[in-house]
């Protein structure tokens, strides 16, 4: 039996004058990829390592370490250096709360110890489904991650977490040059045993997607480009929080620009009435995190409340330069990279209407199903999958769209209904992109969301 | 027979975080990753660590995984040696601060309506592959890069647009002249422009460039294109050609061009080292590994990409336009052109249009100097086009002092 928790058994010394903090952390990651019905690929990767945080007379200095045994050596030699003036700049260790806790959810059935073999039958079990005249090339994948994490600090923290996931990536081109369409399939979840008990409902799912592709590459027709009436898929509108308004409510943004927390004012209308944006970290899925890389509990941070701002997203740092609460968003993609402020799980709140009077709402517009990228800066943009006309409030034709995009302010001041039931999709690979530090697990999520104006082209 | 090859990757980095225009972090990286790939009857099994590992305990964990039956029909490579290093600055954490802080109190100074972010790295990188085979490569370089993502104050964007160059060596004086020209630039708005317009593509590799070669990179794989999933299926090899006859690419792997790496993942070396792609307009080279070229029968590229802890996989590395011009000035006319500094969030469709919205589009003048910002806008164009009779040509003229990358100019639709 694998010794379960190593890291808990690294004794960290720290020094005196200066604040350290140690986040450590081992890695398993497997991978099994078959390329159009032949084995491609079957690889593991083990990491454990270290990134150690000093602060010394205002500045911080960092090293990150795969080898556990010298960390101490490395704290001792980061706290003896001066190589940066000092400074009187308020970090905000000071107002970092001190947890003590243990939370290893997933010993029951960790995913580093299920055989490769299971793995892999459960992988094989939906391959046949690629198996369809339509389809040209295919990738099947499977991915998995484990994730110890343990942060102490000389104030007194001591805090170890776990995360996982697993799940199943197929992406397949169907259909025949310019009627062709790129596709991919993904479930995904905590535990094997979870995907195996749902995999009749993955494989009808897949099943659904495929028929819908095929319908796609026979029927799909160019879009008008223009201004038009949207609506969002959970997926999409998840995507959409994330990118228009998530990202601008990281305030590592708004450092050094006074102006910008001037306009950007608490309780300063910026959706329409009835939107509602969060920020959690501690609900189960892609996003979970029940600490942040600063030792901080998470909880939930409303970003918008019913069209006005009411929440930005903090690391200690952040926090302390805008004088504001900390809301625990100090994440880092690995033990190599410093944590910055980022999102864990972001949705948009659930409305008041049901998903088919939203869709009886719009007499000539666009309903985006799946979304294969985003990105947003002052305009966002969204690179769609599947996309169907929506015309009488029924769903007609499918539409060929490259990308939607729009003003974040002016959409999200757009958006004129919200189904009552939210979706958040566990997504297994990829996340989230910030400055070098990609991919990082978050969740994301809502309910059906009508814009009444984007740009579609 | 039985053949192990060992790929070892280390890294040693130096990072200043910059917050607020100024250094608050300085971290330290030293990192080694070692795969061993065992080779034997036809299969392929791969184990790898990161950290110093054990050869042996990893050699016993690939022949494990041979169990797996990855097939791998291919002859591995044997009996080549070769070492190519791009050496390039080795600054001291102090050299590294000092040339930051003057940086910094520069732009401060000089621009004191933006926020500068981000930060300065320092980086170098080296890879072996050998085997029992007789495979002896190495190969490493030295990376110097000073990036600030720029936020004008008040904006209420994320980010404005940003300043950054990278290369072996690097002057302080070039890099603030650069970013001297770009920022001066940046804070004169100009009307927007729209419809049929030169658009400039600093280089092939970066943000906006990249977009621009995205099908090729994925439907010239050999795998797509020989299952007739390419959306130029037929046209490989024909006579007529399918983009400009001015048009040339290369997968670059002579060293001697640009800081690239002479061998593939599988330790392929190629003679000519560079590989034509598309040849006068003409779809040349697919990319095809080893694996590949045997499964599809095609004829294998050398084109071997993937980190070491996995199989490689076929792709193509650096790709670049051979120059038809010797400066912006040669392929702009009196209009002027446009300059794509930032694209995000690109997309295509499998009729070849492309959309990339520019979130920084600068005017470019009829001498090739940039002369203001003009408003974000989509730019929309055909591969078939944009690649054929819309190309207008490629530069020799480097996109900063420090590239190894030329200009690259196409016709494109600006849709505002």
């Amino acid at each position: 039996m694998p010794e379960l928790h190593p890291l808990q058994a690294i004794k960290i010394d720290f020094p005196d004058g200066v604040y350290v903090d140690v986040r450590l952390e081992r890695n398993v990651d497997h991978r099994i990829r078959f390329c159009d019905g032949e084995l491609d690929d079957v690889q593991a990767t083990v990491e454990t390592g270290a990134l150690i945080r000093v602060l010394r007379e205002g500045q911080w200095l960092l090293a990150s370490t795969t080898a556990l045994d010298e960390i101490n050596d490395v704290i001792a030699d980061l706290a003896s250096s001066s190589v940066l003036p000092p400074t009187e700049r308020d970090v905000g260790v000071e107002s970092l709360i001190i947890h003590r806790d243990q939370l290893w959810i997933f010993d029951d059935e960790r995913i580093d110890h299920q055989p490769t073999t299971a793995k892999l039958d459960f992988l094989k079990r939906l391959i046949p489904s690629m198996d369809r005249p339509g389809i040209k090339t295919w990738n099947a994948r499977w991915l998995d991650q484990h994730r110890d994490r343990r942060f102490v600090s000389s104030r007194g923290a001591d805090v170890s977490h776990d995360y996982q996931e697993c799940g199943v990536i197929l992406g397949f081109t169907l259909g025949l040059a310019a009627n062709a369409i790129q596709e991919s399939f993904r479930a995904s979840n905590h535990r094997l045993s979870e995907l195996e008990s749902q995999s009749e409902r993955i494989l009808n799912e897949l099943e659904a997607l495929l028929d819908k592709c095929e319908r796609f590459a026979q029927e799909a027709v160019a879009v008008d480009a223009g201004p038009a009436t949207v609506i969002l898929s959970p997926m999409a509108a998840g995507i959409f929080a994330h990118e228009s308004f998530g990202h601008k409510s990281e305030a590592d943004t708004m450092l050094g620009d006074p102006q910008m927390l001037e306009d950007w004012k608490m309780g300063s209308r910026v959706a329409a009435e009835g939107v509602s944006i969060v920020d959690a970290g501690g609900g189960l899925g892609s996003g979970y995190m029940p600490y942040d890389d600063e030792g901080q509990k998470t909880g939930q941070t409303h970003l918008i409340k019913d069209g006005l701002l009411s929440g930005r997203l903090h690391s200690a740092l952040t926090a302390a330069a805008l004088g504001e609460p900390l809301t625990a968003n100090a994440r880092a993609i690995s033990f190599r990279f410093e944590p910055i402020v980022r999102m864990t799980t972001t949705i948009f709140e659930p409305g008041t209407e049901t998903r088919e009077r939203l869709f009886a709402g719009v007499d000539d517009g666009y309903f985006i199903e799946t979304v294969r990228h985003g990105s947003g800066m002052s305009t966002f943009t969204i690179a769609p999958g599947l996309c169907w006309k929506i015309r009488h409030g029924e769903l007609a034709e499918p539409v060929r769209i490259a990308v939607i995009t729009g003003t974040v302010f002016e959409t999200l001041s757009e958006i004129d209904g919200l189904s009552d039931q939210v979706e958040i999709p566990f997504l297994v690979g990829g996340g989230c992109g910030k400055m070098d530090q990609w991919p990082l697990s978050v969740g994301f999520g809502g309910p059906y969301v009508r814009v009444r104006r984007m740009d579609v082209s | 027979m039985s053949v192990r090859e060992v790929v070892r990757v280390e890294s040693d980095t130096l990072k200043l975080g910059v917050t607020d225009s100024a250094i608050a972090s300085v971290r330290s990286q030293t990192e080694v990753q070692t795969a061993v790939r065992v080779m034997d009857g036809g299969r392929i099994g791969l184990a790898s660590a990161v950290g110093e590992a054990a050869l042996d305990q990893l050699t016993h964990a690939a022949r494990d995984a041979l169990i797996f039956d990855v097939p791998y029909p291919v002859e591995p490579e044997q009996g080549r040696t070769l070492h190519c290093e791009h050496r390039g600055d080795r600054r001291s954490v102090s050299e590294l601060v000092d040339i930051t802080t003057e940086l910094l109190n520069a732009l401060r100074s000089e621009f004191p309506q933006y926020v500068f972010s981000y930060g300065v790295e320092q980086q170098r990188l080296a890879w072996h592959i050998e085997s029992d085979a007789g495979l002896d490569l190495h190969y490493s370089r030295d990376t110097t890069q000073l990036a600030f993502v720029v936020k004008e104050k008040g904006s209420g964007n994320i980010f404005d647009t940003f300043v950054g160059v990278e290369g072996s060596t690097v002057d302080l004086d070039a890099t603030l002249e650069e970013f001297r020209s770009h920022l001066k630039a940046f804070g004169i708005p100009q009307q927007a422009r729209t419809g049929r317009q030169k658009i400039v593509f600093p280089g092939l590799s970066g943000m906006s460039g990249s977009g621009l070669l995205q099908l090729v990179r994925s439907d010239l794989l050999g795998r797509v294109y020989a299952q007739g999933a390419s959306i130029f299926d037929g046209k490989m090899g024909a006579k007529e050609p399918v983009f400009s006859p001015l048009l040339t690419l290369r997968e670059r792997r002579n060293p001697n061009a640009g800081r690239v790496c002479p061998f593939d993942m599988e330790g392929v070396v190629r003679d000519p080292l560079d590989l034509e792609i598309v040849a006068n307009g003409r779809l040349i080279s697919l990319a095809s590994n080893k694996r590949d070229a045997f499964r599809f029968d095609l004829p294998h590229t050398g084109t071997a990409i993937g980190d070491a802890a996995q199989l490689p996989s076929s792709g193509f590395g650096q790709i670049v336009a051979d120059t038809t011009a010797s400066s912006l000035k040669d392929l702009l006319g009196p209009d002027g052109g446009l300059l794509a500094w930032f694209v995000a969030g690109g997309n295509s469709t499998r009729a070849g249009d492309m959309a990339f919205p520019t979130h920084v589009l600068m005017a470019v003048d009829e001498n090739g100097l940039v002369t203001g910002r003009v408003p974000g806008a989509t730019l929309t164009g055909n591969i078939f086009e944009t690649l054929g009779s819309d190309f207008v040509g490629s530069t020799a003229q480097r996109t900063d002092p420090f590239s190894d990358e030329g200009f690259f100019v196409a016709h494109m639709t600006v849709q505002g």
